[in-house]
């Protein structure tokens, strides 16, 4: 009997874990709740007093439709004092954040400073007045002008400290919270839970059997690539991969899958839904059964909105499908797995009980922050008439929290293509390459037939 | 009872995660709630919660147990 095995059939469970006070400033998602919130609350006290602090900081070059360099020099010449104080306020923001993670902030600031630069310059290639005729949304550049700098002219490895994807796309959608009506969670969410349900559970069964009835593979790594697939990319593997001991490969294995399919999607599902045609709505609600992973779905959503001039029903879709929908799966098929694993493939196997609470546990936070920004925006603008939300509240709170917000995206899509170097992804084997894709396949079909067949009728009248 | 939490082989530093396993942060990050107290085990190659436990054992020294 070697090592390990003799391992496995000794180990056992130890008692419960606490679920501690302190992930409430060492976890991203939460400091992605503080933040959001935070700022929505500094917003609507700036609003009440009838500041407009919030809507001249929260400048971005992405609406001036320039066409010629002299005038974004100009308006960067008029904004300079605007831009280096909204600056020093994401710094100050993410930096002390960071830092209380355990992020060294001599390696954040130099790269966050850099990653700040890098934005403006997307900002502006989008503003330029013909850039829509040329595809040039500011997502898509973002993301293939990180992707050459960190292929062709990679810059030092621990620059990554400040390219923090999760952390800028968790805060994005805590914000867009604050501009998402939860009336609209009410009345669409339903539809999404059940689409997303489908298609979360057929995905993952569908990569899991053909793994290991079809390929051979073995159970823990076709778990780990099944929900990777099924709810929500390299998160759910890392979940998974400690509720059945999946190996260190198998999750480099799912990182690569999941990382090459997501930068596939991000360019073809914009083009194919424009291609057919599809609603902003429908093709949100697509992307969102598509795409298994958060900041990948609002790159290829985003850039689809843009396109076809309705960013906010696409992303408001997607969002519906994938945060709403298919994250709150993480937990349940963690707990699901580490059950199947205790039960079916004997308990010696992963040396611990199962516990209900892995669901609360492995909950993606963020949601929280989420509904909670909605909740109270929803409430703050009901008392408002529909002519004063429109010429008071939209002009002087809504739009300046979607400037930030999109900020917090810009810095997502950038930090994506600047982290991905190809040469340092795993080389995957074609058997678990081939039942990954069949997944894929299966989510991109079955999500087209829902999206656009089943629910079509929902989804393209969604507003 | 001795786990994981306390074993020399237990890499449970959100950093020290996202350096073992190269790519983890592009669509991902070990500083995610999500992740809740996975950790790698050096010893055996696997994933493990901090509230596992195994023969293989081996406490942390005192320097590793304040950092």
């Amino acid at each position: 009997m070697s090592t390990k095995e003799s391992w496995d059939e000794s180990s056992g469970g130890a008692p419960a874990r606490k679920a501690g006070w302190s992930d409430l400033v060492l976890k991203e998602d939460w400091w992605a709740i503080w933040l959001g919130l935070g700022l929505m609350i500094v917003a609507v006290i700036l609003f009440t007093n009838g500041s407009t602090l919030l809507k001249s900081l929260a400048i971005n070059p992405g609406g001036l439709k320039w066409s010629s360099l002299g005038q974004l020099g100009s308006h960067f010449q008029q904004n300079a004092g605007t831009y280096f104080t909204q600056f020093i306020c994401w710094l100050v923001l993410f930096g002390v954040s960071a830092r209380i993670m355990g992020i060294k902030l001599s390696q954040f600031i130099p790269s966050f400073a850099v990653l700040y630069v890098l934005s403006m310059v997307m900002f502006s290639i989008a503003g330029w007045v013909n850039a829509a005729k040329f595809n040039l949304e500011a997502p898509l550049v973002a993301l293939v002008i990180g992707l050459i700098i960190a292929n062709v002219a990679p810059l030092p490895k621990w620059m990554d400290a400040g390219f923090r994807v999760e952390y800028f796309i968790k805060l994005g959608i805590v914000l867009l919270g604050a501009t998402f009506p939860i009336t609209l969670v009410v009345t669409a969410g339903p539809v999404a839970i059940a689409q997303a349900t489908i298609i979360s559970l057929v995905t993952c069964l569908v990569i899991y059997f053909v793994g290991t009835r079809v390929f051979g593979l073995d159970k823990r790594l076709c778990s780990v690539l099944g929900v990777g697939g099924a709810v929500c990319g390299v998160s759910a593997s890392m979940a998974i991969a400690a509720s059945v001991n999946a190996k260190k490969e198998d999750l480099y294995t799912s990182v690569s899958l999941v990382v090459g399919w997501a930068l596939v999607m991000i360019i073809v599902l914009p083009f194919a839904s424009r291609a057919l045609g599809l609603n902003a709505g429908v093709a949100g609600s697509w992307i969102g059964t598509s795409e298994f992973a958060d900041a990948a779905g609002f790159a290829a959503a985003a850039t689809y909105g843009k396109m076809v001039g309705n960013e906010d029903l696409a992303i408001k879709a997607f969002t519906l499908m994938k945060v709403i929908g298919r994250d709150l799966w993480i937990g349940i098929w963690s707990f699901v797995f580490a059950l199947i694993a205790t039960v079916v493939w004997e308990k010696s196997e992963t040396g611990r009980k199962p516990e209900a609470m892995e669901i609360w546990w492995r909950f993606p936070k963020f949601v929280i922050g989420f509904f909670v920004a909605s909740i109270l925006m929803t409430m703050i603008t009901s008392s408002y008439s529909t002519a004063d939300f429109n010429n008071l509240v939209r002009p002087n709170l809504i739009l300046p929290l979607v400037s930030l917000r999109t900020w917090a995206f810009i810095f997502c899509f950038l930090s994506i293509g600047l982290t991905t170097r190809f040469r340092e992804l795993k080389a995957v084997g074609w058997k678990a390459f081939s039942a990954f894709s069949i997944g894929v396949g299966v989510n991109v079909i079955l999500g087209y037939i829902l999206s656009v067949h089943v629910f079509g009728a929902h989804w393209s009248s969604l507003h | 009872m001795d786990s994981c939490a306390q074993c020399r082989f237990c890499v449970a530093d959100p950093a020290a995660l996202e350096r073992a396993i190269p790519g983890l942060g592009i669509l991902s990050s070990a500083y995610g709630s999500v992740r809740a107290d996975t950790a790698l085990c050096e010893k055996r190659g696997v994933f493990v919660t901090l509230a596992h436990w195994c023969p293989g054992f081996r406490p942390k020294v005192p320097a590793e147990q304040e950092s």
